[in-house]
């Protein structure tokens, strides 16, 4: 059995997991599970920083399916998923919105029809983690940051696994605790300031991410930001 | 095996298209690969290019693919050429870089002091976000063309009212406090203020200015339509003013092809009104006395040489004197080898540039034909079929519909290049190559690989220009080199290019 040992940790991941199981392999993160199927992830960098994730030096070579043991002792702690949030500044409200373009996209025509549907939203449209599930984080953090209740969307958190793909469901279940990955929630600090290039450095990190992964993203967050009312 | 496939109502920018039509050209077995939104002019070029395309059901909203390729599997060329337009190799991973804002607000959020706004959009979409702006209190650029002249009215109209201005729309260049908007050279800034009804003319002129060492604050383009009766000149005369309230302005520069003769005297009134020293260069106009503080010029190059001596306070007279005896020095020099064919062909990329080198070549040769000639009974039926001697200018509208200017893409004059080179009536050619950003990387690699390709005995003098400056990001010097490691003339000025080549054949003529 291999041992890894990261040397800084995000708040969420406090418990010495003894067996956890490679279940993606990426250049800079792989992706864990463990035996109740939760995820955790080892990362080399920490801008890709995510709840139940340790950044670590050098990943060794790893295959699907290997079990290791990840050593969190005296391993520090870095990274807060749950960290309070303010709400965007209602000025960069016409930026926003222009994130809501991105579903004008072919590949996104689904989402575009089942808008008013988060429960339809689950596992549609195209993507390794299907776009509907990005948009759905997007429009949950919106939610959070303007202090409205995502259970008013209806999302059944034990039907995820069913309805879409693991690692996608992990990350919707992960947004409905009110835990999100670095990029979101460096952009929503920007967005509640005033430092325009901030927010196009951060919103540029999103955009780009994966192939429609961040646009659709960020097209959830406009909608949700714009569904609050505080727009 | 050359192979058409339409791909129905998909837009892509033309830098797209270039690029992708570059990378299938990469691929082993690849002889041709072009990508064009289906205008009409399109398919003339396509077609010409051998490739059979039928037009029943197309519009200039579909996209052509044309590839030609040696051995089987042309259909997964089709595949990639689509997943690059999806994904373009060549962007990089874009993780680290800033968003964009793609709509006029979110750039407005982001820059909410911003005064101007730049559009290049296909000409059918731009009127309408060019009013967009001006409702925004933005001044507009229009870089675009195919804009119809009563959008260009109604915005220009617009814009006045509301103390704004449009340049353009056709607007490729400008300057605002020394900074350049689209195709621009990198010149020096200075006390000299331009407004040009032309694009090229007005590189040519700031070019020659910062080789004389004179800077420029601000150069107002207004689109070529501008000073024509329709239009009646507002942004030029919009312009003027803008000009004549800039107290860090000495000297005014107004420069185009010849206006309308009711806007020509609102063109003066006003220049007048502006109490500045005021050069005037309306190309093909008939040469005029100084008067006052107004100084005349037919050409381009002489423009400069009259601010020159209007900065220094030299004898104008005197200058222009001078100027003269170096053109005849260069008529001098007209002496060549051996001499093959009859007729000279201009193949410009630079509008003003081909007018200008036209209407000095008249002198020598005649009749000069084109596509957009001095003489409207001169206009050639195909520009793909010269005849005679002919200038063909590729930045006209039907070469760049749904595709890529020449100054960007080379590619395709320099084709053209080569199967002129070919003819065997053809004795000279004289080309211009400008430089400054916006144009190609190494505008010159195509044309040099193009000459060096001509299969001909004898192949035609070539005489050219090299628009730019050597801060440009080209490196002029390296691309004089390249043009003259194939036996190449390169001239000093577009005048002096058009002077020499035209001079070469009427030796050999008398």
């Amino acid at each position: 059995m291999i041992h890894l040992y990261p040397f800084e940790r995000s708040f969420d991941w406090n418990e010495e997991i003894s067996s956890l199981t490679v279940r993606s392999i990426y250049d800079t993160v792989v992706n864990l599970k463990s035996d109740s199927g939760t995820r955790f992830s080892l990362l080399l960098k920490m801008e890709d920083y995510l709840p139940r994730s340790a950044l670590i030096e050098a990943l060794p070579a790893l295959e699907k399916g290997q079990e290791i043991v990840v050593d969190l002792k005296c391993v520090a702690e870095g990274f807060d998923p749950s960290c309070l949030l303010e709400s965007p500044k209602v000025k960069w409200k016409d930026l926003l919105l222009e994130w809501l373009e991105f579903l004008k996209r072919e590949e996104l025509a689904d989402l575009l029809d089942n808008i008013d549907k988060p429960e339809k939203m689950i596992g549609l449209g195209p993507g390794s983690t299907p776009a509907g599930d990005d948009f759905l984080v997007g429009l949950i953090m919106a939610f959070r940051l303007t202090g409205i209740d995502s259970n008013e969307l209806g999302i059944d958190r034990n039907t995820l696994g069913r309805k879409t793909e693991w690692f996608s469901s992990e990350m919707i279940r992960d947004a409905l605790d009110g835990k999100f990955w670095k990029r979101g929630i460096d952009l929503a600090r920007a967005l509640a300031g005033d430092d325009v290039a901030r927010i196009l450095e951060k919103a540029g990190k999103i955009v780009e991410w994966g192939h429609l992964s961040g646009k659709a993203w960020l097209a959830g967050l406009a909608y949700g930001l714009e569904q609050s009312g505080v727009y | 095996m050359k192979r058409i496939e339409v791909v129905k109502g998909e837009y892509y920018d033309s830098v797209t298209l270039m690029m992708v039509a570059k990378e299938l050209k990469k691929i082993q077995g690849v002889g041709d690969a072009a990508l064009n939104m289906a205008t009409e002019a399109n398919v003339s070029i396509m077609r010409a290019a051998g490739f059979e395309v039928e037009t029943d059901s197309l519009s200039p909203d579909d996209l052509l693919i044309g590839i030609d390729f040696e051995g089987e599997g042309i259909e997964k060329l089709f595949d990639t050429a689509r997943s690059y337009l999806a994904r373009p190799p060549w962007r990089k991973e874009e993780i680290e870089a800033e968003y964009s804002p793609v709509t006029l607000s979110g750039a407005l959020t982001v820059l909410p002091e911003s005064n101007l706004a730049l559009i290049s959009l296909p000409g059918r979409y731009a009127a309408a976000e060019a009013m967009k702006a001006l409702k925004r209190g933005l001044n507009v650029m229009l870089y675009s063309d195919n804009v119809s002249i009563e959008d260009e009215v109604e915005l220009k109209q617009f814009a006045e009212k509301n103390d704004l201005i449009v340049m353009g729309p056709d607007c490729g260049t400008a300057v605002i406090n020394g900074k350049g908007l689209g195709f621009s050279n990198v010149c020096p800034t200075g006390p000299i203020g331009i407004v040009a009804a032309s694009g090229t003319g007005l590189q040519e002129v700031m070019v020659q200015l910062s080789r004389r060492n004179l800077g420029v604050k601000h150069a107002i383009g207004t689109g070529g339509r501008d000073v024509t009766s329709s239009v009646g000149g507002i942004s030029f005369l919009r312009a003027i003013k803008e000009l004549a309230d800039d107290s860090e302005i000495s000297i005014i520069v107004a420069v185009g092809k010849p206006p309308a003769p009711e806007v020509r005297k609102k063109i003066l009134e006003s220049l007048r009104e502006a109490g500045k020293q005021s050069v005037i260069c309306f190309m093909g106009d008939a040469p005029r006395k100084d008067e006052g503080s107004l100084y005349y010029s037919t050409q381009l190059e002489e423009c400069a040489v009259v601010v020159e001596a209007l900065h220094e306070g030299g004898d104008v007279t005197l200058a222009r004197e001078k100027l003269r005896t170096e053109y005849a020095k260069v008529s001098g020099k007209s002496s060549t080898g051996e001499l093959s064919g009859r007729y000279l062909r201009g193949l410009f990329t630079g509008g003003t540039l081909c007018y200008e080198a036209q209407y000095i070549a008249q002198s020598y040769i005649n009749p000069i034909y084109g596509n957009a000639p001095l003489r409207k009974d001169l206009k050639l039926e195909n520009s793909l079929k010269p005849v005679g001697h002919s200038f063909i200018d590729y930045g006209e509208d039907e070469f760049t519909q749904g595709r890529l200017h020449p100054m960007i893409d080379p590619t395709f004059r320099a084709e053209q290049l080569k199967k002129q080179s070919e003819d065997s009536s053809v004795a000279v050619i004289l080309f211009d190559v400008v430089l400054g950003y916006g144009s190609a990387e190494n505008p010159c690699s195509d044309l040099v690989e193009a000459i060096r390709s001509v299969k001909r005995d004898i192949k035609p003098v070539y005489v050219a220009y090299v628009c730019g400056t050597d801060r440009d990001p080209q490196d002029i010097e390296k691309q004089r080199s390249l043009l003259e490691s194939v036996g190449v003339i390169v001239c000093e000025s577009n005048a002096r290019a058009a002077t020499l080549a035209a001079n070469i054949l009427s030796r050999k003529e008398r």
